[in-house]
C-alpha cells in the first residue's frame, strides 16, 4: 500500500538572512565608492627643447610664486590674464609657460595651467 | 486581595522596517557613489574648479617626495608605461594616454620632469588628475 506523505508546509524564508545579505552589500558599497569629484587637466609639453611644433612660442609666461611675468613684464595674476587677452586679441597663437625655481608647487602650476586654458585660447604648452 | 498585574510586554520591533532602511541606504549609495580603483593615501590630489570632468582615476600616483608609485607599489616612468600598454592590451603604433595623480605639494619641475620621462617612455597624453572642488 502506498502511503501519501504528509505535504510538508514550506516555512517561510527567515528574514534574518535577507538582511545579512542586504548589510553585506550595503557595507561593500559604503567602503569601496567615493564621492569626490575628478578632473583632468592636460600637460602639454615637458622637457626644455621638446617644444611641440619645434617654433618658438608667441608669448612666454613664468609663474612664480610672487607673480607672473608675461613677455618679460611682471604683473599679478589677474594683469597677467588681461595682457594674455591682449596678446591673443593681437594674434598671439602659442604660448610656453615657463617654471623655475622649487618653490612652485604642482597646485600653483596647474591653477595657472588651468586659468590660462580656461580664460584665453591659447595653445599652451609647459616647459622648464 | 493583591493580585500581581500581569506585565505587558512591548511589541517585538518588526524587521522589516530595519530592512527598509538598510535598502534605501543601500540604494542610495549604489546611485551616489562610485567605484574607484584604491587611491593612495600620501597623495593630497591637486584641487581645480573648472576643468572637465573625468572617471575616478587609475592613475600613476606621485607623492610630494617625487616617488613614483602604482598601485602601492614604486614604479618608474618606462615601467609604468609598458604597465599601462600591457593592461589596455595596446599594439606598438597606439597612443598611450597616461593619468597622473601628482600631490599638491610636489615641487612643479619635479612634475615637468616626470611629464617628460612618461613621454621619453613613450606616453603620447598626459593629463593630471585633480579632484574638483566647488565651481
Amino acid at each position: 500500500m502506498r502511503i501519501e506523505a504528509g505535504a510538508r508546509r514550506r516555512r517561510p524564508v527567515s528574514v534574518t538572512s535577507l538582511i545579512d545579505v542586504i548589510f553585506l552589500l550595503l557595507l561593500f558599497f559604503m567602503l569601496s565608492s567615493t564621492f569626490t569629484k575628478f578632473a583632468e587637466v592636460e600637460i602639454t609639453g615637458g622637457r626644455a627643447g621638446a617644444n611641440v611644433a619645434g617654433q618658438a612660442p608667441d608669448i612666454i609666461v613664468r609663474v612664480a610664486p610672487e607673480g607672473w611675468v608675461v613677455n618679460g613684464m611682471s604683473l599679478d595674476e589677474d594683469a597677467a590674464m588681461e595682457q594674455l587677452r591682449r596678446l591673443k586679441d593681437a594674434g598671439a597663437k602659442t604660448a610656453v609657460l615657463l617654471v623655475r625655481g622649487d618653490e612652485l608647487t604642482s597646485q600653483m602650476l596647474v591653477s595657472a595651467v588651468e586659468r590660462v586654458r580656461n580664460e584665453t585660447e591659447l595653445t599652451l604648452s609647459v616647459a622648464r | 486581595m493583591h493580585l500581581p498585574r500581569q506585565k505587558k510586554r512591548p511589541p517585538q520591533e518588526s524587521t522589516i522596517t530595519l530592512i527598509n532602511v538598510v535598502f534605501l541606504m543601500l540604494i542610495f549609495f549604489l546611485i551616489a557613489g562610485s567605484l574607484t580603483p584604491p587611491l593612495d593615501k600620501d597623495v593630497t590630489l591637486i584641487s581645480t574648479s573648472e576643468s572637465d570632468r573625468s572617471e575616478p582615476p587609475n592613475a600613476l600616483f606621485v607623492t610630494s617626495d617625487g616617488v613614483m608609485r602604482s598601485r602601492g607599489a614604486e614604479t618608474d616612468a618606462a615601467g609604468y608605461v609598458a604597465h599601462v600598454r600591457q593592461e589596455q592590451a595596446l599594439l606598438e603604433g597606439n597612443p598611450v594616454a597616461v593619468k597622473l595623480a601628482a600631490d599638491r605639494e610636489l615641487p612643479a619641475t619635479r612634475l615637468i620632469e616626470i611629464v617628460g620621462d612618461l613621454k621619453t617612455a613613450g606616453a603620447d597624453r598626459v593629463t593630471v588628475v585633480t579632484e574638483r572642488g566647488e565651481p
